[in-house]
């Protein structure tokens, strides 16, 4: 678990009504009025009085809901405790803790994000009815008695990636009758990190790209914590006393200790190329652009949904991940392969602004595996590796990586899984997660920090590590 | 049962109470069985587990034909109602869309539909049977609204999130919002199902009351009998003895009598009342009917009445006469019942006064009431009519009536202060004129009556005085009869119709039909008791005793029968009965008593009406209903006497017929239902304008007279206060303990309730309402550390949330309050050993207790800081 938030506001948070509410007529209001005016008119001409009782009872049922509307929902406390994180195209489930502070039960009571006030009556009521279908997330709750408290769900939709700032929360119940409907607006301003759509890829995807970077597949040529035999040397306070080599202390009178070598998980850098701006692109959707400028077209959204994707997918493969932006403003980071790792890519691809200015990413540092572009250009081969394309013209700044493989956003729908989906809480699988070796290294890094060693290398290495003793063997016996 | 099925039941419920209302309001039996049965299978049809709901297009087919079924009621069936027919159209609608696949918006129009239906039945029904179920459908009404505001909101949550979840272009429905629900919602959604209809009942009530009315529209009561289709028991303004016999009646009330003598109720069991309505003099010998001749109406008065009845009343009761309050439920006849007595003065009226009537009009010459346009299903009016012959004190009233019984002026406007009369412009001078009566002997005698103060009748004269000069200017001449009434009256154009001295000779005296055998027969049965007539005598001192032996002679030598064989074809029904079958229904013995007196030239008319014999003891009041129509017969008996009322049909068989049938607890339960649904009639379907308005005054009057004034309670309390305490002493001893022993008692019922209902809140805080009430007191009083320990966190904004338990919690505080976690935890550990192991609390685990609480404040507040 991260012990990290991303929110920037401490939650779950706690308000009560900024004022008493207002009241509002209800879902069926005009209808009752309607019918009221009939009955009445009804009673007038036929004057029966059975009619006059029936028009009386209609009168006082308003009059009840009107005074039912302006008691309830007095101290009423609302909690909103809301998830880690939010995946766009997914469910989200927000949690309301609903306490009911007054001496009367409340009935039927909805509790729903607030839409941010525009200061202006007659914009704020406009909205209301154009997006009255439109809710962001709603919960529901039958009944709370005095002094309980209530916990709902509701699921919200999330639709963009990046920070959904929450201004509030409105608590609204039409009981008894839906005349009227009490509406109560509470503050309670809340921060959620929407990260981008998630999707499985093929596996196989990735695996080019560790292929095409050629890293990753051999051991790191220094010593580790574990893995295969590295050498011997004299034993060091601190060392695990089952790396003692009892063989050799006892030939030679003093502590010895086996060295192994640190193994190197699979690496792949990610360079999501988002320089060229795509905002006049045909598909682009401009009411995004113009409700959330952060945003970009719609095919950049898919590549930085795709680098999202390659992120998990690689977390979960037990890829050491690196991710470099150009366009904007973004940090370079280091492939490293760990849950907070991961988080961190993921926040960062959540929180790109691409109406920032551009920059370029420091590529002297890293070398990209793989590169993701919003926009195919020409597709050629570059005759470099099996499969790998490169775009024409290229990118200037990749115009030294040839045989870097260049992908675009459309390659999303060729190597999403759909029918799979991305479990921000689920482990690679140890002992190498999809039948590749990679997951291993995985189940090392966390041996590693459990303090034990893991013996999870194939037969193969196995080999390899008694060769490596024996020439160890040797050459100790030489010395 | 889940909300949805709960509310499905009672959409079925209410639609299915709707179309029994409406069917009975319409009184089709045979459509309630059919539409409820329909209504109710679509249940099993649609809503069943292999129920499959109608297609659409066959529900917009069955529309259709509804449709069309109610334009051919309309056209073709003259006589179903517009109303009628669209509560059909609605039933139709339906009971279709109960078997339809149906939404909210379905559901809504159902319940849409199903209170229209209602509203139509409330039109068709004032009875005490609709008005139950009405009551009825009003609380299932609003148990149905409430959960179907429950569920639409639901629902509606439910779908904006499948629309939000399309937007967002998942596949995947969204599930259905959980009912989540609080403890105890079942009680309290009953409660607020309680407040809400008492609160609703209430100011619906207050509506109702102030609510004003107009009064334009002519009331729908119940049928009469005679309503244009087959014969029926029933009253009638005329009595047709062709034709056979009538068939029975409704037993519907048609209006309620309650008699008032003394004061008292004057009514019982064991006495009936004859309800005078229509008099009817002439007998039209082609079509065998009795009619009321057509010069008689000429004689009519308007009369209107007066609001102020105060006095009216005083009066009254001084001089004990029958007081007769008369509940009309179907005043569409416009005839204004009065009660009477054999051998009582027929028409002797002596004031009326109503709630619901501006003006009557009554006619000195048959003594006839009669309405105004009636303006309300029902109309309530008081009479004074004369007093019995048991009354000691109304012997001076007796003659004072007898000395105006004939002068026809009793109806003068100043006779009866509180009735003010218009007298017609064709109607022409008060018959008074030419009796010789002064109406200076009138004043005097009632300035010799008791309890009327010289004042009174010095301004009552004045007035009469100034009504007589105005009458001499304006009336001088009455206007001719028009040629028809003329041609149409028996005594031919030669005279005129409203001379009282032609009317002494003419008026109900001829009879026409087989004269000298009927003349025959009277003289026969008279001379067998040694009585003899003068025949060309207008009047004779045995008169009044010629009728008695005549109504005795029919009384026991004819046979009362409602089925009497049909008359030959070319005879005369009471020629019939008096000759030939000698039996017959109560209309032939008065028409054969009518007949004889006429035959020898004593004046007689037939009265149709009621009698009056159903009483109920519950209310105090006769119920009188169709079945209960009687016809009798009035004779003039002279000058001195005047007409008098003589029922010659045999009164056991009278009294067997309309004797109400059933056992004892039938007719005790009978009597609870009348009562029932006089008090609906009373009360809310013959409220109108007039009561609304004396209703609020007296509203008005209370409340000024309960807020201001003398007799107002915060005067009173401030004088009983001052009084009482205003002379308490100290040396009194005695007070001084009273004062402090009513104080400590409230301060213990005080401290009681208060130690109730904290009791209360630490069992509902510690969840222990379920357990029994021995045991949940003692583990109250055990966990009380619990309660302090909850109160200590709740006060540093530490509250435990309800879906974790109590060692989450303190877990949780672990991590954010790592310094009150320990005293936390060892609490908590204590509050599951005390709760769930039964442990019992030594002095050592008091000392922990109180050193966990003194730890966990320290700490929280050091965290403060």
């Amino acid at each position: 678990m991260s012990p990290r938030t991303p929110n920037a506001e401490p939650h779950p948070l706690e308000s009560r009504p900024r004022r008493r509410g207002t009241i509002r007529l209800g879902p069926g209001g005009w209808l009752y009025f309607v019918v009221s005016a009939l009955l009445y008119a009804a009673s007038q001409y036929t004057q029966a009085n059975l009619l006059f009782a029936a028009f009386g009872l209609m009168v006082g049922g308003a009059a009840v809901s009107l005074l039912w509307s302006a008691v309830t929902l007095r101290g009423l406390r609302v909690r909103r405790i809301l998830p880690e994180y939010g995946v766009a195209g997914r469910a989200t489930t927000l949690r309301y803790e609903i306490t009911n502070g007054s001496k009367l039960p409340v009935f039927s009571v909805v509790v729903g994000e607030a839409r941010r006030p525009s200061g202006r009556w007659w914009k704020d009521t406009w909205r209301r009815w154009k997006w009255r279908k439109r809710t962001p997330a709603e919960a529901w709750v039958v009944h709370i008695g005095p002094g309980q408290t209530a916990t709902v769900e509701a699921p919200a939709w999330l639709h963009r990636r990046g920070p959904w700032h929450m201004h509030g929360v409105v608590v609204w119940s039409a009981f008894p009758f839906g005349v009227f409907r009490k509406v109560a607006r509470l503050d309670l301003p809340a921060r959620l990190l929407v990260l981008p759509e998630l999707h499985r890829l093929d596996p196989r995807l990735l695996q080019s790209a560790r292929r095409s970077e050629g890293a990753g597949t051999k051991q790191r040529d220094r010593a580790g914590a574990h893995g295969e035999f590295f050498g011997l040397r004299n034993y060091r306070l601190g060392d695990p006393p089952r790396l003692i080599d009892w063989k050799r202390t006892a030939k030679q009178g003093r502590l010895v200790a086996r060295e192994l070598a640190q193994p190197s998980p699979p690496r792949v850098v990610v360079l999501l190329d988002l320089a060229e701006r795509d905002a006049d692109a045909p598909g682009a959707n401009r009411r995004r652009k113009v409700d959330h400028p952060t945003l970009g077209s719609d095919a950049e959204e898919d590549a930085i949904a795709l680098v999202a994707s390659l992120v998990c997918e690689g977390y979960l493969q037990a890829y050491c991940m690196g991710l470099m932006v150009r366009g904007p403003a973004c940090g370079t980071f280091a492939s490293h392969h760990s849950r907070l790792h991961r988080m961190r890519l993921l926040e960062a691809l959540a929180s790109l602004d691409l109406s920032s200015r551009e920059t370029l990413p420091d590529a002297g540092l890293v070398r990209p595996s793989l590169v993701v572009r919003a926009r195919d250009g020409q597709p050629v081969s570059d005759g470099v590796n099996d499969g790998v394309l490169a775009t024409t013209p290229a990118p200037p700044m990749l115009s030294a990586y040839h045989g870097v493989r260049v992908i675009d956003a459309s390659a999303l729908r060729d190597y999403a899984l759909p029918e799979q989906a991305v479990d921000l809480s689920q482990e690679p699988a140890r002992g190498g997660g999809n039948g590749s070796k990679a997951g291993r290294w995985l189940a090392g890094d966390a041996d590693e920090k459990n303090g034990e060693a893991s013996n999870a290398f194939s037969d193969g290495a196995a080999d390899e590590a008694s060769a490596s003793i024996a020439e160890l063997a040797d050459a100790g016996g030489e010395r | 049962m889940n909300l949805d099925a709960r509310f499905r039941l009672l959409v079925y419920g209410q639609v299915a109470l709707g179309i029994t209302a409406f069917c009975l309001a319409e009184a089709n039996l045979g459509l309630m069985v059919v539409a409820v049965s329909l209504a109710l299978a679509s249940w099993y049809f649609a809503e069943g587990p292999r129920g499959r709901p109608l297609p659409r297009w066959l529900m917009n087919a069955g529309s259709l034909v509804a449709m069309a079924v109610m334009v051919l009621e309309l056209s073709v069936r003259g006589d179903v109602g517009l109303i009628v027919a669209m509560g059909h159209f609605t039933m139709a609608l339906q009971v279709l869309m109960l078997y339809a696949r149906k939404s909210n918006r379905e559901y809504a129009m159902l319940l849409v539909l199903s209170l229209i239906q209602m509203i139509g039945a409330s039109v068709l029904s004032v009875s005490i049977v609709y008005g139950v179920l009405l009551t009825a459908y009003c609380g299932l009404a609003l148990v149905t609204v409430l959960l179907f505001q429950i569920k639409a909101t639901g629902d509606g949550v439910h779908q904006r999130r499948v629309a939000a979840a399309a937007r967002a272009g998942l596949t995947v429905r969204p599930r259905r919002p959980a009912v989540v629900a609080g403890r105890g919602m079942r009680w309290q959604f009953r409660g607020a199902w309680a407040t809400v209809g008492v609160l609703t009942a209430l100011l619906a009530a207050g509506v109702f009351v102030v609510l004003p009315r107009s009064g334009d529209i002519p009331a729908l009561g119940v049928q009469t009998g005679h309503d244009g289709g087959a014969k029926r028991t029933g009253f009638s303004p005329t009595v047709s003895l062709a034709g056979g016999a009538p068939t029975d009646g409704s037993t519907d009330a048609v209006l309620n009598l309650a008699v008032q003598q003394f004061g008292t109720d004057a009514g019982g069991d064991h006495r009936a009342f004859l309800l005078r309505g229509a008099a009817l003099d002439y007998y039209d010998a082609r079509a065998h009917q009795w009619r009321r001749g057509p010069t008689v109406g000429q004689a009519d008065r308007q009369m209107r009445l007066r609001a102020d009845g105060r006095r009216l009343a005083r009066l009254a009761q001084d001089y004990a006469a029958v007081e007769a309050t008369i509940t009309l439920r179907d005043p569409s006849p416009r005839v204004l019942f009065v009660p009477a007595e054999p051998r009582m003065p027929g028409g002797a009226i002596g004031w009326v006064n109503s709630d619901h009537l501006d003006q009557i009009t009554f006619n000195p010459l048959d003594r006839q009431l009669t309405a105004g346009e009636p303006k309300t299903s029902a109309i309530t009016y008081q009479l004074r009519v004369a007093g019995l012959p048991n009354a000691g004190v109304q012997a001076q009233y007796e003659r004072l009536h007898r000395q105006n019984l004939q002068s026809a002026s009793l109806f003068d406007p100043l006779d009866f202060p509180g009735v003010d009369s218009e007298p017609r412009p064709d109607a022409g001078r008060p018959l008074d004129a030419d009796t010789g009566a002064s109406p200076e002997a009138w004043w005097d005698s009632v300035a010799a009556l008791p309890l009327v103060s010289s004042e009174q009748v010095r301004r009552w004269r004045q007035r009469w005085a100034a009504t007589q000069e105005q009458e001499a200017v304006t009336v001088d001449a009455p206007r001719a009869l028009t040629e028809e009434g003329w041609d149409a009256w028996p005594g031919g154009r030669s005279r005129r119709a409203w001379d009282p001295r032609w009317i002494g000779e003419r008026y109900a005296r001829n009879w026409e039909v087989e004269l000298p055998r009927v003349r025959g027969l009277t003289l026969e049965v008279l001379a067998a008791e040694g009585l003899s007539r003068d025949l060309d005598a207008a009047h004779s001192r045995d008169d009044a005793r010629i009728a008695t032996v005549l109504a005795d002679y029919l009384r026991k030598n004819f046979t009362y029968e409602l089925r009497n064989p049909w008359p030959s074809e070319d005879s005369d029904p009471v020629i019939d009965f008096l000759f030939d079958h000698r039996s017959g229904h109560c209309e032939l013995f008065a028409s054969a008593l009518a007949a004889m007196c006429r035959s020898i030239n004593i004046p007689a008319r037939v009265i149709t009406g009621y009698r009056a014999s159903e009483y109920n003891a519950l209310g105090g009041y006769y119920v009188v209903r169709q079945t209960h129509a009687h016809a009798w017969t009035e004779v003039d008996c002279g000058p001195t006497i005047g007409w008098r009322t003589y029922d010659a049909t045999p009164s056991a068989e009278v009294r067997a017929e309309h004797a109400a049938a059933g056992p004892g607890w039938f007719s005790a339960l009978r009597q609870v239902y009348e009562y029932l649904e006089f008090t609906w009639v009373r009360s809310v379907v013959a409220y109108d304008e007039r009561t609304r308005q004396s209703l609020l005054s007296a509203m008005n009057r209370r409340v000024v007279r309960a807020t201001v004034g003398p007799d107002a309670w915060p005067t009173r309390t401030w004088n009983w206060v001052t009084q009482t305490f205003g002379g308490l002493r100290l040396r009194s001893v005695g007070a001084l303990l009273v004062l402090l022993g009513t104080v400590l008692l409230g301060v213990a019922v005080g401290s009681i309730l208060r130690a109730t209902w904290r009791r209360r809140q630490q069992h509902s805080a510690l969840r222990l309402e379920k357990l029994p009430r021995r045991q949940a007191r003692d583990l109250a009083r055990r966990l009380r550390f619990y309660l302090d320990l909850r109160d200590t966190l709740d006060r540093h904004g530490l509250r435990r949330p309800v879906w974790q338990s109590p060692a989450d919690f303190a877990d949780t505080l672990r991590d954010t309050r790592p310094a009150a976690a320990e005293p936390v935890g060892s609490l908590v550990e204590l509050f599951y050993r005390v709760r769930f192991g039964g442990h019992a609390l030594g002095s050592d685990d008091r000392q922990r207790i109180e050193s966990n609480l003194r730890q966990l404040e320290t700490a929280l507040a050091a965290q403060k800081r």
